[in-house]
């Protein structure tokens, strides 16, 4: 009994200890995000492709080309970033049966290409060098 | 600020559907009803949600508020005809410097809940999943039109089998001012985080003395870790705040033996599926392990036994109903579990694959901003082991986490579609997150708790 009372009463210490230190921790945090904050004002995920958003306005579904990884594990985020802005518009990925398509490649050269391949013409291309592609069906 | 009101309609429909469930006899303390209401609450608002767009087809900013307020009605008009007015919450044991004690917690709190607003400001638009999965698929849900339900549709990448309570919590707090989903997503990441907080407070001042429940709230609070990923706007500090719900409620409800308390757990198990894929093995283990606790005890009465196990069963279902026709009838199957393993070459699921598991989580949790919370939690466990297995509310949770940690076990080691170390710095830290607050409490209870050889 008496052990199980030290006991006690060390996981208290113990724990006002972590607290303190957590509060020290804390304050430190939230100093260096205010500067953070000061420095660089955050951006919108997904802006590369924000001004895309009015030209698939009321397009439900749109293919999403890219030369990049589309693995899971291996991708560079354009896609979801592209999916997180455009939404609700469906991006459908590496599918270019779509009337529309979103090409997204590392070079203009890789882009020409891609339009050449699925016979489309680039309907507005962006300062990111994001292009909105319509098929010619 | 102006989305509080939202907030504060939901709080309201949670306390009077828990007054009103609870009853006249039923006492809980004023705060753990409080912390308990504003999660219910806002569960049964997303629920709302859910079957108002499934009836209309849209969103629909008069709708969402029209039967939000008419449900707030009708329950203040139930709470009127049926409650008493008379009916006292139950008083809270007196300490010594009483005064005292509420001046420091009000003002360690205050310090906690700024910490948690500004350091909340590390990503305004959410973590990377947030945005892409949970944030996204509110867009839908507001300017989807009669197409919100292409969000099932949409690319593996974006998990469209993830159920659908947080969107929805933020859908229904936008409706209201149709204002900045951003911050919407931001302060409902506040909010339960910092509820989590009250909530374990509340859940052990009711068994254990208060100065050591607001030491172990403070504590999770105030982890560098919890901090961040709770609020980081992902769906896991919702499970953490249902789980650590039915945590608390199971242990009330073992405790008293009191039906209208097994209706109000079973409301919070039913939430769990709705916030994450891992909530439907929570809700099936908790179902299981407490029936068959149930029955096989002889201390209880089988006719008490199976009154106790049909309420929580009913209070699941109720709030298990949206997760339900979401799966049944909306939601992909998962990539993520695998239903058929012998189906595929399996080429983690050896002893290299168990080994990579467990050691990525204990690398994780001695990460500078787990290490010290994750360390008293075993230093509690190791020396007071014994405990764990004798208070037969911590034996039933025990076996509950143990069922859990196996299923976890199972989805890593079948893994077939990922990398398994890739999948593992994926989720390590978000299942140490929604695990956290109820291990904690579990931790404190069975410390504190006294039994008849103590």
């Amino acid at each position: 009994m008496p052990l199980l009372k030290y006991f006690r009463i060390l996981v208290i210490a113990l724990a006002s200890l972590l607290i303190v230190t957590n509060f020290v921790s804390g304050f430190f945090g939230v100093m260096a995000q205010i500067v953070r904050e000061q420095q660089r004002p955050p951006l919108e995920p997904g802006i590369q492709y924000a001004d895309l958003k009015k030209s698939l306005s009321g397009i439900r579904i749109a293919g999403f080309l890219t030369d990049g990884d589309a693995t899971a594990e291996g991708n560079d985020g354009q896609f979801m970033l592209a999916q997180y802005m455009l939404a609700p518009t469906i991006l459908d990925l590496n599918n270019s049966d779509h009337h529309y398509s979103i090409i997204n490649c590392s070079t203009p050269e890789k882009a020409m290409g891609i339009l050449k391949i699925i016979n489309a013409k680039p309907l507005q291309i962006n300062m990111y060098g994001k292009i909105i592609a319509e098929r010619n069906l | 600020m102006i989305n509080l009101f939202a907030y504060s309609i939901s709080f309201l429909i949670g306390f009077l559907l828990i007054r009103l469930i609870l009853g006249e006899k039923t006492k809980i303390s004023f705060f753990l009803h409080c912390a308990l209401a504003l999660g219910l609450g806002l569960g049964i608002s997303a629920d709302l949600t859910f079957f108002l767009l499934l009836t209309c087809g849209q969103f629909s900013q008069i709708g969402l508020l029209a039967i939000n307020i008419l449900m707030l009605l009708l329950l203040a008009a139930l709470n009127f005809f049926y409650v008493p007015k008379a009916s006292r919450l139950q008083p809270v044991e007196k300490i010594k410097h009483e005064i005292t004690f509420h001046i420091t917690t009000a003002i360690c709190w205050i310090i906690a809940a700024i910490i948690i607003g500004i350091l909340s400001q590390q990503f305004p638009f959410g973590g990377w999943d947030a945005w892409g999965l949970y944030n996204m698929k509110a867009k839908f849900i507001i300017y989807g039109e009669t197409h919100w339900t292409d969000l099932t549709r949409l690319h593996a990448h974006t998990q469209p089998s993830y159920p659908l309570l947080l969107p929805l919590i933020n859908a229904w707090i936008f409706s209201v001012f149709q204002k900045n989903i951003i911050e919407v997503a931001s302060m409902t990441g506040v909010i339960f985080s910092f509820s989590c907080g009250l909530l374990l407070y509340a859940g052990l001042s009711m068994l254990i003395k208060r100065p050591v429940a607001v030491i172990a709230a403070l504590l999770l609070t105030t982890t560098p870790s919890y901090i961040f990923w709770s609020t980081t706007q992902y769906a896991d500090v919702l499970l953490a705040y249902y789980l650590l719900a039915s945590t608390i409620l199971l242990i009330l409800t073992l405790r008293t033996r009191e039906y209208r308390i097994a209706l109000l757990a079973g409301l919070f198990w039913g939430m769990m599926p709705f916030a994450k894929n891992e909530g439907l093995v929570l809700l099936f283990l908790f179902i299981v392990i407490t029936s068959g606790f149930f029955l096989a005890d002889k201390a209880y009465d089988r006719k008490k036994s199976l009154s106790l196990i049909k309420n929580l069963i009913i209070g699941a279902a109720i709030t298990g109903l949206a997760t339900i026709v979401f799966k049944i009838f909306l939601a992909p199957a998962t990539r993520e579990v695998l239903y058929n393993p012998l189906a595929y070459k399996l080429k983690y699921c050896n002893i290299q694959g168990f080994l990579t598991t467990t050691k990525f989580y204990a690398v994780t949790m001695m990460s500078p901003g787990w290490i010290l919370t994750w360390s008293l939690i075993a230093l509690i466990t190791i020396a007071n082991l014994k405990k764990w297995f004798l208070v037969k509310e911590s034996r039933v949770l025990v076996l509950i986490l143990a069922g859990f940690a196996i299923s976890l076990l199972y989805v890593y080691l079948t893994t077939a579609h990922f990398d398994l170390t890739w999948r593992l710095e994926c989720t390590a830290s978000r299942i140490l997150l929604y695990l956290l607050p109820s291990i904690l409490f579990l931790s404190f209870y069975t410390l504190w708790i006294e039994t008849k050889k103590d």
